[in-house]
């Protein structure tokens, strides 16, 4: 969430603006360009040691604030060196959206970030991705295997064997008379319906 | 020194000095290292398939299991135990579900809010076990045969029990032989007074039934000691009501119940602390809301004690905060409350125990097939998101489809009532603005992205279950939209290209796709919402933007895709529709154009607007973040819930969440 947001001042009086809207866009950004490590959906190992992951994980919103100031200020230590090999090439394209947002990049002051900056960036990066650093796409829709399981194996869920066995509208039996609690047996623990279901031991 | 062997050390270490706070996880990491967890994005499912369905037959009845009817869903659906979390952080601050708000009700408000005699098949008769000494001490006023022990068992017969005695007396359970072809069932007229003596020789034939209409459960403990499968989190009630044909099968063929079956919670304890049997309910309603969308509320019992000091709480639970009633001894007057709600619980119809009728549910599966928006029914083809948090908004997202095989998004969510504008009226706006637009552009573009198809207020407010109970937490309305066009995740790009061009279209005023031969131009993006529209999204994040994509019935033409485009005619594009390739199961290859569309606009408002005090909901660039705030509260917290419970104190507060 954009840093204003965060602020103690703010609280209360904060006022979401179209700059924060970027803002955010370029933090979705950032996350996917830290987390990911390749094109459909290839996850970074979650070993890696990453700065940028306590801005997903601090519950003070104080703290978070002056994390993401300090990460953001500290560009090329804390997110350019951390980012996928996969990543590096953009990561130019990346400081220059931080820069319009933060001009100087100082993230105390307020987000500046335009439409226009925004889009400037963002065409000179697609013609060169574009045109120097092209790849072959994902496939898509990639149908992949899921375990199935095996043909004797009766599983737990969905019952299975329960859709044939009783149609929906049966009802169960009660006793039709009020015994004592110590003769009670709820017919429910007990088979007295009858169907074909051969009750496993 | 390996790696374990040092934190199993550091462990030791800590546990000699003394530094309680610091866990060791199941996985060995020590509890410090969950800020470094990783965020969990959304996976990367190509949703947009679904636009060529007999091209990606196979992706599709592989990912969407459910809309292939052909397949038994037993085979094809195998559950784990407990799904893996959405957020890493989440797994273990779930563990402190605790609620912000919390509202003393009393057996009064049990007898005019939850369950009224107009709530129930027949009016509760509150004289109705005088004359049952199998069951009441008129003596005593109390229950005469509750059990001795606390156990399971021994409460699940009890309440088994009552349940069959309440329906006998208020004659909901009657004989009805020609349902059955025993020849020698004799039609007895009366069955309250019958000698308990003469029913002995035939024991086991004489059969009744519920009536028909009136709904029919039961409690079991199958859950005690095995969890029910489905939610994220193992958790054993220890006594769950499901439909007595359920509870059949499950007792009966040794199985596991799933979450979507629930429909209410009975704690049982000796000596637990009541604070920690109320955390129970609460962490076991979170899972009930999180596998069941069609939850509106939970409610839970909570029963305490030994012999005749047992005594019991009853718990209401939904989006807005928990009600429930001080700890009472299960006698006199309460004693008749607690069976109006056994009552109340086995044979009420479904709507009253906090289940949304709009939504169509399989009974076996317990998984919602069809949903109704204002009159039209949607069928589900996948639950794509689900909310963890308890107390919120509680969004559930289905890819729906509805009478014309269109797909669309719905969403389902419980939002503050005096949150500003709804989506809806948002939406809506976007596409006045459109309309409006006297631009020779806009009546080019024309179509708009997103695309509004329906949107319905439920009418149902997080209020009106708390009737007269004092200081209620800020009120939420059940609100479904649907919206389109279905996109794919943000995860799910395919080059850095595709990447880029989908931030670039976010950003920008129009932009265009393409689609066999057409171009399709449309309005979206930032700019256009801010400068046109006037309104702030005020809430990106990776699950708000997708990936439109158009993939085509076939593979693209050898011959450019130029040439193709310029000798379009009608004839030819239909035949063109009509032909279609199997995409190959590794996937296609060739390209397709994308766009970036931002979606989710719960969270906009007009430029310039100060948020509204009471909705600072905490909200992060994901989702899983907002968790961390709700869930926040430390057991210190109900600590002095306790205190406030004890001491008769209406107490419900917002907790100064970090920053509200």
């Amino acid at each position: 969430m954009p840093l204003a947001s965060l602020r103690k001042k703010n609280r209360g009086k904060y006022i979401h603006s179209p700059a924060h809207d970027l803002e955010s866009l370029l933090y979705t950004a950032l996350g996917i360009v830290t987390f990911t490590t390749g094109p459909c959906g290839q996850i970074r190992a979650p070993t890696d040691h990453v700065p940028l992951a306590r801005w997903y994980n601090e519950i003070d919103r104080e703290q978070l604030r002056k994390d993401k100031i300090v990460d953001l200020a500290d560009y090329e230590e804390e997110i350019h060196d951390h980012l996928p090999d996969y990543w590096k090439p953009f990561s130019s394209y990346l400081h220059r959206l931080l820069e319009a947002t933060w001009p100087g990049l100082n993230p105390f002051s307020e987000s500046a970030a335009t439409h226009n900056a925004f889009k400037k960036v963002l065409e000179e990066a697609l013609t060169d991705f574009a045109t120097n650093h092209q790849e072959t796409p994902c496939n898509y829709a990639q149908v992949t295997v899921k375990r199935s399981r095996s043909p004797g194996n009766e599983g737990r869920y969905p019952y299975k064997r329960l859709r044939g066995d009783v149609s929906n509208t049966t009802r169960l039996a009660y006793p039709a008379v009020i015994k004592p609690l110590s003769e009670w047996t709820d017919p429910v623990d007990v088979d007295i319906v009858g169907s074909g279901e051969e009750v496993p031991a | 020194m390996s790696n374990l062997a040092k934190i199993a050390d550091m462990q030791y270490h800590e546990s000699v000095v003394g530094t309680p706070r610091r866990k060791v996880l199941p996985n060995g990491v020590l509890d410090v290292q969950a800020r470094y967890n990783h965020p969990t994005f959304p996976p990367a499912t190509f949703l947009t398939a679904l636009i060529q369905q007999e091209r990606f037959k196979a992706y599709i009845s592989n990912e969407f299991p459910s809309l292939n009817q052909h397949l038994p869903v037993s085979t094809t659906n195998h559950e784990p135990l407990s799904k893996e979390t959405n957020a890493t952080i989440a797994n273990s601050l779930l563990n402190d579900v605790i609620p912000t708000t919390i509202q003393v009700g009393t057996s009064d408000w049990i007898r005019k809010e939850i369950f009224p005699d107009e709530f129930l098949p027949v009016p509760f008769n509150d004289r109705c076990l005088d004359n049952v000494p199998e069951c009441w001490d008129r003596s005593k006023q109390r229950f005469s045969n509750f059990p001795d022990t606390m156990g399971e068992h021994a409460v699940q017969d009890w309440l088994n029990h009552l349940v069959h005695v309440l329906g006998i007396q208020h004659g909901l359970i009657k004989e009805e032989p020609k349902e059955f072809s025993s020849a020698d069932d004799k039609d007895v007229g009366g069955h309250d007074d019958k000698d308990v003596g003469v029913d002995e020789v035939d024991s086991g034939m004489k059969k009744a039934f519920v009536i028909a209409g009136v709904e029919n459960r039961s409690f079991s403990m199958v859950s005690h000691n095995k969890a029910p499968s489905g939610a994220h989190r193992l958790r054993k009630p220890d006594i769950i009501l499901v439909n007595r044909k359920l509870c059949y099968f499950l007792t009966n063929g040794g199985r596991r119940p799933r979450w979507h079956h629930v429909e209410a919670i009975v704690e049982v304890s000796v000596s637990a602390p009541r604070a920690s049997m109320l955390q129970q309910i609460f962490e076991k309603a979170a899972l009930m809301f999180e596998t069941q969308p069609f939850r509106r509320f939970a409610i839970g019992l909570a029963l305490r004690g030994t012999g005749n000091n047992v005594e019991f709480c009853f718990v209401l639970v939904d989006r807005a905060g928990v009600c429930l009633t001080n700890w009472t001894p299960i006698s006199q007057y309460e004693a008749i409350s607690f069976a109006r709600i056994v009552f109340g619980l086995s044979y009420a119809s479904p709507k009253f125990l906090g289940i949304d009728t709009s939504m169509t549910v399989d009974f076996f599966s317990g998984n919602v097939t069809d949903i109704k928006v204002k009159d039209q029914e949607f069928k589900v083809v996948k639950h794509i998101y689900f909310s963890l948090i308890l107390f919120g908004r509680g969004t559930h997202v289905f890819v729906v489809q509805d009478k014309d095989r269109n797909f669309h998004v719905l969403k389902d969510a419980w939002l503050l009532a005096d949150h500003g504008i709804s989506e809806i009226n948002i939406l809506s706006s976007i596409s006045n603005t459109l309309k409006n637009d006297p631009s020779t552009d806009a009546q080019k573009y024309r179509s708009m992205h997103p695309r509004f198809v329906v949107g319905e207020e439920i009418g149902d407010s997080t209020n009106t279950r708390r009737g007269r109970l004092a200081n209620s937490p800020p009120e939420r309305l059940h609100r479904r939209v649907v919206t389109g066009p279905v996109g794919d995740p943000l995860t799910s790009f395919r080059s850095r290209e595709e990447f880029i061009k989908v931030l670039l279209d976010c950003v920008k005023c129009k932009s265009s796709i393409q689609y066999q031969s057409y171009l399709f131009n449309f309005f979206s993006g930032l700019e256009y919402l801010h400068k046109e529209c006037n309104i702030v999204h005020g809430d990106l994040s990776v699950n708000n933007i997708v990936i439109y994509r158009t993939p085509l019935p076939h593979p693209p033409s050898r011959k450019d895709g130029e040439e193709l485009s310029a000798r379009t005619t009608r004839t030819s594009s239909a035949m063109a529709r009509a032909i279609f390739t199997p995409a190959p199961t590794e996937g296609l290859k060739e390209s397709i154009p994308v766009t970036g569309i931002v979606i989710d606009y719960d969270y906009a408002r007009k430029v310039g607007t100060t948020m509204d005090k009471t909705s600072v909901r905490l909200r992060h660039s994901l989702d899983c973040s907002a968790l961390i705030f709700t869930s926040f509260f430390t057991l210190g917290h109900l600590a002095f819930h306790a205190a406030c419970l004890s001491s008769q104190k209406k107490s419900w507060q917002i907790y100064p969440q970090s920053g509200s």
